[in-house]
C-alpha cells in the first residue's frame, strides 16, 4: 500500500500538480480510503500556493 | 460514570489535581516549581493554547471509554500519572538528542533535568499504581514491560542514523512500534489488562500517526538536531530513496558535508528545500492523516453506544 502511494506522490511532486494523469495513477492503484486522503490532503496545500487541482 | 463534555473541564481538573499532588508530595519545593513549570510548555497541560494534543486528557477520556475504573477522582489521577511520565520522558529525550536550544537545558541545566526525570518517573508510576483499577501486579506489569520496550526502542533509536547503510521504511516502521507505540499500549494496559486486539490496532495507529508528525515537524526545525545528526527518520528516508533513483544520490552527498560543529544553515535550508520537493514530507503526513482517519474509524465502528467519550477523543486526535 505504502509503495503505491510513494509512487503517486512523487509524480505529483515532480509534475508539481495533481491533474488527470496523476489522478488516474491514483484511482488506479490506491484504496478509497487512501485516495480521500490523498485528494484531501493536495487540495488543501496546491490550492494555499494556486496550484492546478483538477 | 460522569463524562466530562468539555476539553477545558478535564483540563481544569488535571490542573488542579497535579498542583495539589505535588504540593503535598514531599518533592523538593524547587523541583515543583521547575516541574510546573515545563507543564506550561507546548502541549503540556499547564499550556494556555486554545486547542491543543494533550498526553494526560488524552489518557484520560481513553479511561473514560474503556476504563473498568468509574471514581473520578481515580481517573484523573491515572491522567496526571501519564502527563508526568510523558514529561519524565520528554526531558530524556531533550539529553539524548543534544537538544540543547530547547526549554529544558534552557531553564534546568543537564544534571538538575536528570534528576527529575528520575523524580518524575518515580512520581509518575506511584500515581499509575495508587490510582489504577486493574489488579497491581498486571498494571506493574503493564508499566514496565512498555516502558523496558520504549526504552529499548530509545537505545536502538540512538543508532538509528544515515551511515553506511540507509534503514529502509520497514525498519523505521518496526523502531517506532517499539519506540513510540509502546507509550500508547502502556495509557490503554492502565484501563484494561486483558489483551484486546481493537485496542492494540488503535494504539499502532496513534503512535505511528504521532510519531510521523513530530518526525516531519523536527526536519524541518531549526530547533531540533534531527537532520544535522542524520536521524533515519521516514521523511530523510523516503527523500535519500527518491535522490538515489533520480539523481545518482545527490542527497546522500550534501548529507555527508553536514557537520554537528559547524554553522550550516545555508546548507541545512538547501537540503531542507530537496527533501520538501521530493514529496517525502507530503508522503509522511498523508501517512500520518491515513493512521488518524483509520483510528476515528475503528472508535466509531467498535464503540458505537460511547459517541460523548468517543467525541472527546477524536476531538484529542484533531
Amino acid at each position: 500500500m505504502n509503495q503505491k502511494l510513494w509512487d503517486v506522490i512523487k509524480l505529483i511532486s515532480e509534475r508539481k500538480e495533481f491533474g488527470e494523469k496523476e489522478m488516474a495513477l491514483a484511482y488506479e492503484t490506491l484504496d478509497p480510503d487512501v485516495l480521500s486522503v490523498l485528494q484531501d490532503h493536495f487540495k488543501k496545500r496546491l490550492s494555499m500556493r494556486s496550484e492546478k487541482w483538477l | 460514570m460522569a463524562i466530562i463534555r468539555t476539553e477545558e473541564s478535564a483540563r481544569n481538573y488535571l490542573r488542579q489535581f497535579l498542583h495539589n499532588y505535588l504540593s503535598s508530595s514531599g518533592l523538593n519545593p524547587e523541583m515543583q516549581y521547575f516541574t510546573i513549570k515545563l507543564l506550561h510548555g507546548k502541549g503540556k497541560i499547564y499550556n494556555e493554547a486554545e486547542s491543543h494534543f494533550n498526553w494526560g486528557e488524552f489518557s484520560f477520556y481513553i479511561g473514560q471509554l474503556i476504563g473498568y475504573e468509574k471514581n473520578l477522582a481515580h481517573q484523573i489521577g491515572i491522567a496526571a500519572g501519564v502527563e508526568l511520565l510523558v514529561l519524565a520522558s520528554d526531558i530524556i529525550d531533550d539529553l539524548a538528542d543534544g537538544d540543547y536550544k530547547g526549554d529544558i537545558h534552557k531553564i534546568l541545566g543537564q544534571s538538575k533535568a536528570l534528576i527529575l526525570a528520575n523524580a518524575l518517573l518515580t512520581e509518575s508510576v506511584s500515581l499509575l499504581l495508587t490510582y489504577s483499577s486493574v489488579p497491581p501486579g498486571k498494571q506493574l506489569s503493564n508499566v514496565i514491560n512498555n516502558l523496558r520496550d520504549a526504552c529499548n526502542g530509545q537505545w536502538s533509536d540512538l543508532a538509528f542514523i544515515i551511515g553506511e547503510t540507509i534503514p529502509t521504511e520497514e525498519d523505521y516502521f518496526k523502531l517506532i512500534d517499539q519506540k513510540s507505540v509502546s507509550f500508547v499500549r502502556l495509557i490503554f494496559g492502565l484501563y484494561q489488562s486483558d489483551q484486546d486486539p481493537i485496542l492494540e490496532e488503535l494504539a499502532t495507529y496513534i503512535g505511528f500517526s504521532g510519531q510521523l508528525q513530530n518526525d516531519v515537524k523536527d526536519i524541518l526545525s531549526d530547533e531540533s538536531n534531527d537532520l544535522i545528526y542524520k536521524k533515519a527518520t521516514l521523511p530523510l528516508i523516503k527523500a535519500i530513496d527518491y535522490s538515489v533513483e533520480k539523481d545518482q544520490g545527490w542527497l546522500l552527498r550534501k548529507l555527508k558535508k553536514l557537520d554537528p560543529n559547524l554553522a550550516n544553515q545555508k546548507l541545512l535550508d538547501e537540503i531542507r528545500s530537496y527533501i520538501r520537493s521530493t514529496g517525502a514530507i507530503d508522503y509522511c503526513l498523508v501517512l500520518a492523516k491515513l493512521y488518524i482517519q483509520r483510528a476515528k474509524q475503528l472508535l466509531t465502528q467498535y464503540f458505537p453506544t460511547e459517541r460523548e467519550y468517543v467525541e472527546n477523543i477524536i476531538n484529542q486526535l484533531d
